[in-house]
């Protein structure tokens, strides 16, 4: 059913959106695209060089993150998967949209689970892409919920 | 009302040129110093760490300059206590959380407790004796500390880039294993180019022109405080303590809050903690071996062991929340900048 997965990441959780990926793609032959935005966009009178600076570093962490997922999926195992792994630049819902679109994606699986505080004074990524994506949306809770841990609680 | 109206409008349009300016010096600077061969790492360093801190420096030089009362040394003082318990405890506040490594305990966080304790020694000679001679040894000691402060911030610099050099041939068999890269980016090692480019000449003269807005922004800066401070019957320490304090940081706060929401922790952290010591041994070691430093003995009994308190329970707060400023340390950092401007305007005048 799902073909194509993009699978956004941004550092954390790669291990948790790695196995829900290889449990849904469930040793099918797919073509698996992780991506990483590089988020560029600074407020104004942000100093150009302190600009150039951010952008390298999350550049340099992109890259990591990227070869860090590989490493996670095991490819050599896992050897129905065909992975792209892409590093981009720009507003990160958007681009992954973006990719979405030009990929022809069937499902995203991205993370989420921020609270609510934090959705209001940082924002939430999976919350703009869950608007707009032209596909189906895997989220996966990156919040611990402990509750359902013990069945008979 | 149209007055205060106009000094305002005056003091933000300065604040905007000083701030513009700083950033066209430091970018022409970097340039400048590329072609003449001056090390990367060592303008690196300086680039980022003054870079932001220039208003500052500005500032506090032309109040020092002009002024009996300590606005200049109240800028510094008030403007190390914004960023850290301020802007620190605002930007864990807004992220949830921001990461500190070894490095901001043992090198930075330290040196910052350090040279305030050396600057409380030299405000308490100063003002012991009201020397000149006295104000110029501070001012060589504090110097003196920068050049070595800087010299291990260099040599820590060497160190990362070898390791990253390292690093890079260890991985570089997967390098072309990512399929599409942003190629407006320039790669690390492009920074670290250790070629020299040829100089423009335009660079220079953008370097001067840059210096003379600072020096005409800053001038304006500390008029429309003095005017506002004269208008609301306002000590001009005080002004210098929170409003130029505050508004001069204000690049700071912009750097600060947006890395620590891209995750650039050791950036955020690194950004504020690190030219905290700076702020001290160029904003008041240069000037006062221009003029004698004007110590108010409220700066020397309050504000300067309040900035070194608020340093140490920095320190502290990060050491024992498992080297995290979490959103909780961060309402305390904020609620002591309040405390400070609550006992400093209603009790400590």
């Amino acid at each position: 059913m799902y073909k194509k997965v993009l699978v956004p990441i941004m550092g954390n959780f790669s291990e948790d959106l790695a196995e829900h990926a290889i449990d849904l793609i469930d040793g099918r032959d797919v073509d698996l695209f992780v991506v990483y935005v590089i988020d560029g966009s600074v407020p104004f009178l942000t100093p150009k060089n302190i600009k150039k600076a951010m952008a390298i570093e999350l550049k340099k962490r992109g890259k990591c993150f990227l070869e860090e997922f590989e490493n996670i999926l095991n490819l050599s195992e896992n050897k129905n998967i065909s992975l792209e792994k892409i590093l981009t630049e720009g507003k990160p819902a958007e681009e992954i949209v973006r990719i979405a679109k030009e990929k022809c994606i069937d499902v995203i699986v991205m993370g989420t689970g921020k609270s609510i505080v934090d959705k209001h004074l940082l924002g939430s990524v999976s919350d703009e892409v869950v608007h707009f994506a032209p596909c189906t949306i895997l989220l996966v809770r990156t919040i611990e919920n402990k509750a359902c841990e013990n069945p008979n609680s | 009302m149209l007055e205060i109206l106009e000094i305002a409008v005056l003091f933000i349009i300065a604040l905007l040129i000083v701030i513009k300016a700083a950033d066209i010096f430091v970018d022409n600077v970097l340039k400048v110093g590329t072609a003449l061969g001056v090390s990367q790492v060592l303008l690196g360093i300086t680039a980022v760490a003054m870079g932001t801190s220039l208003p500052e420096y500005g500032s506090a030089l032309i109040s020092s300059l002009s002024s009996t009362e300590g606005m200049g040394l109240g800028l510094v003082i008030g403007s190390n206590i914004w960023n850290l318990a301020g802007i620190l405890g605002i930007s864990a506040v807004i992220t949830g959380y921001i990461e500190a490594d070894e490095k901001f305990i043992k090198r930075d966080g330290l040196m910052a407790v350090l040279v305030g304790v050396i600057l409380f020694c030299i405000m308490f000679a100063v003002l012991l004796t009201s020397s000149d001679i006295v104000s110029k040894i501070g001012s060589v000691i504090m110097i003196a500390v920068f050049f070595y402060y800087l010299r291990i911030l260099i040599k820590d610099q060497k160190k990362e880039i070898r390791e990253f050099e390292s690093i890079k041939e260890k991985t570089a068999k997967n390098k072309d294993t990512i399929e599409k890269i942003d190629e407006n980016i320039p790669e690390i090692e492009e920074v670290i180019d250790r070629n020299k480019k040829t100089l423009d000449k335009k660079n220079i003269l953008y370097v001067i022109l840059a210096i003379i807005s600072i020096i005409i922004g800053c001038e304006l800066l500390v008029h429309s405080t003095r005017e506002l401070a004269a208008v609301f019957a306002i000590p001009e320490m005080m002004m210098g303590l929170f409003l130029l304090a505050i508004t001069t940081s204000f690049p700071e706060l912009v750097i600060a809050v947006t890395s620590a929401r891209k995750g650039l922790h050791g950036m955020a952290i690194g950004s504020i903690v690190g030219t905290a010591a700076f702020n001290i041994l160029i904003g008041i070691g240069i000037p006062a071996f221009v003029v004698t430093m004007p110590v108010n003995p409220l700066s020397l009994y309050f504000d300067a062991p309040y900035m070194i308190a608020v340093y140490a329970l920095t320190i502290i707060l990060v050491k024992y929340n498992g080297m995290k400023l979490t959103r909780l340390t961060g309402i305390f950092l904020i609620s002591l900048y309040i405390l400070y401007v609550v006992l400093r305007i209603f009790f400590i005048t």
